[in-house]
């Protein structure tokens, strides 16, 4: 017998980044550094996240995806704008505010190619996923996948790898690509 | 016919071990430590992860060098926490006597002389190395600086190093690339590899042999995996006394591990127990 799930629009928006938010732990073991952040003026940033080798500043489409997108891009340029403020405000200990920096956007609906369109005007490392709330509306489940178009948006491994020199200090080995991917595969079981 | 047994016989043992003119390890049993730090050695001990761990490595290092008859000297930078080595020897009676350095003083050890350094005293450092170097007693230079990769292009990386590194991918690429820089700067170090806080459950030969042979493919350096490093309540306590740890009475995991490492550093035992398989 299969169970039909009916996609809910919940109100409660703050209720809806705290799922979004449990998602990005529980499957990409970010750590959340803050909610609303910013504000709309200037722009805003709805979940500031964090791993080893980044910082991500994420936007949840809530209407139209231009204006999420807008939101978004503004979020971006008010965080490189603030940063000393941020600093202050965050001590290193808590989150490295100097970290590379990645756009999310999540949203229900993407316009048609909106990957490679981004990818090909987007010099941030920006990354899409497509989410739908089920169950109530007062208590909603998440479904989220992520929306890639190869060699467009993702522009991570090679960033990563330049974020984890960075990290470990480790620049003037003058250590490639493809020695540490070699390295990192060869330490594996 | 079996020689009885007299009171002078004591005093023939007695002096065959102590009044003659050889050393003590070439007189005694087989199976006594045999001296086997070299005249001139210098030993750099790098743990780009962690200086309070590099700090406390050299510290019990100086210790075991010295129980086994070294002349041990050490050149001291504080990393940037402040993690010295004095620091892990307060407790100790050291003479300060001298401003610039300061000496550890236990009974029936020679004494560790420690100089204090700091980044900016490269000549200074120098000039000790190429002291230890050109003596002909059995010196030990210690040297625990905690220098960038960055600053290893312009500065004597000549000696016998020991890595420590924590045992996940991270810190062994950090590891490895150390590596690559000291090879290319001086092809005729040796270098000895430690992990450090090990877990009981890890892999560690499997993981320690992984690291070796992909250095020695990709880079033809034979990397020594010395052996692995638990860290226990002892350790903890030890950091917080400020007393080292190979100085303790009391049974500890990671004394042992200590002292293994040393000894197979020294090459006085097994060290490691699958450490000679490595490369096999």
């Amino acid at each position: 017998m299969s169970r039909i799930l009916k996609p809910v629009c919940a109100r409660n928006v703050e209720y809806v980044h705290q799922v979004v938010a449990r998602y990005f732990i529980d499957e990409h073991e970010f750590r959340i550094v803050e909610y609303n952040l910013g504000n709309a003026f200037t722009g805003n940033i709805d979940i500031l996240a964090a791993d080893t080798v980044s910082l991500f500043l994420v936007t949840i489409n809530r209407a139209d995806f231009a204006g999420a997108l807008l939101r978004s891009l503004t979020g971006y340029r008010w965080f490189c704008e603030n940063r000393d403020f941020l600093r202050r405000v965050y001590p290193p200990e808590d989150v490295n505010i100097d970290l590379p920096v990645e756009l999310i956007i999540l949203s229900e609906e993407f316009p048609p190619e909106i990957p490679s369109v981004l990818g090909e005007v987007c010099s941030v490392p920006l990354r899409l996923y497509r989410y739908r709330l089920f169950g109530q509306e007062e208590d909603p489940d998440i479904f989220v996948e992520e929306i890639c178009s190869e060699g467009t948006v993702d522009h991570g491994p090679s960033r990563d790898l330049d974020a984890l020199r960075k990290e470990l200090a480790i620049e003037p080995a003058g250590l490639s690509d493809e020695d540490i991917r070699d390295f990192l595969k060869a330490m594996k079981v | 016919m079996e020689k009885p047994t007299t009171h002078g016989r004591g005093l023939e043992e007695v002096s065959r071990y102590y009044l003659s003119g050889g050393t003590r390890e070439e007189q005694g049993p087989s199976n006594r430590p045999r001296r086997v730090c070299g005249s001139g050695r210098i030993v750099r001990v790098c743990h780009p992860g962690s200086g309070l761990m590099q700090s406390c490595i050299v510290a019990n290092l100086a210790l075991e060098l010295a129980r086994n008859r070294s002349s041990v000297v050490v050149w001291d930078c504080p990393s940037p926490d402040g993690a010295g080595l004095e620091s892990f020897m307060e407790s100790l009676d050291l003479d300060q006597q001298e401003p610039a350095s300061a000496t550890v003083r236990l009974y029936g050890l020679p004494d560790i002389v420690i100089h204090r350094g700091n980044g900016a005293d490269s000549d200074k450092l120098s000039d000790l190395v190429s002291e230890v170097s050109a003596s002909k007693d059995d010196r030990c230079l210690l040297v625990n600086s905690h220098a960038s990769l960055e600053s290893f292009r312009t500065v004597d990386l000549s000696g016998e190093w020991i890595l420590l590194a924590r045992p996940d991918e991270k810190e062994l690429l950090r590891c490895y690339a150390y590596i690559r820089v000291i090879h290319e700067q001086e092809p005729s170090c040796t270098i000895s590899l430690v992990l450090d806080d090990v877990g009981q459950d890890q892999d560690i030969s499997g993981m320690a042999e992984r690291f070796t042979v992909f250095i020695e493919d990709r880079l033809r350096v034979s990397v020594r995996f010395l052996g692995a490093l638990r860290h226990d309540g002892y350790l903890r306590r030890s950091i917080r006394e400020k007393r080292p740890l190979v100085l303790w009475q009391g049974q500890s995991g990671t004394k042992d591990d200590l002292t293994s490492i040393s000894a197979g550093f020294l090459g006085l035992g097994q060290g490691w127990p699958n450490r000679m398989d490595l490369h096999e």
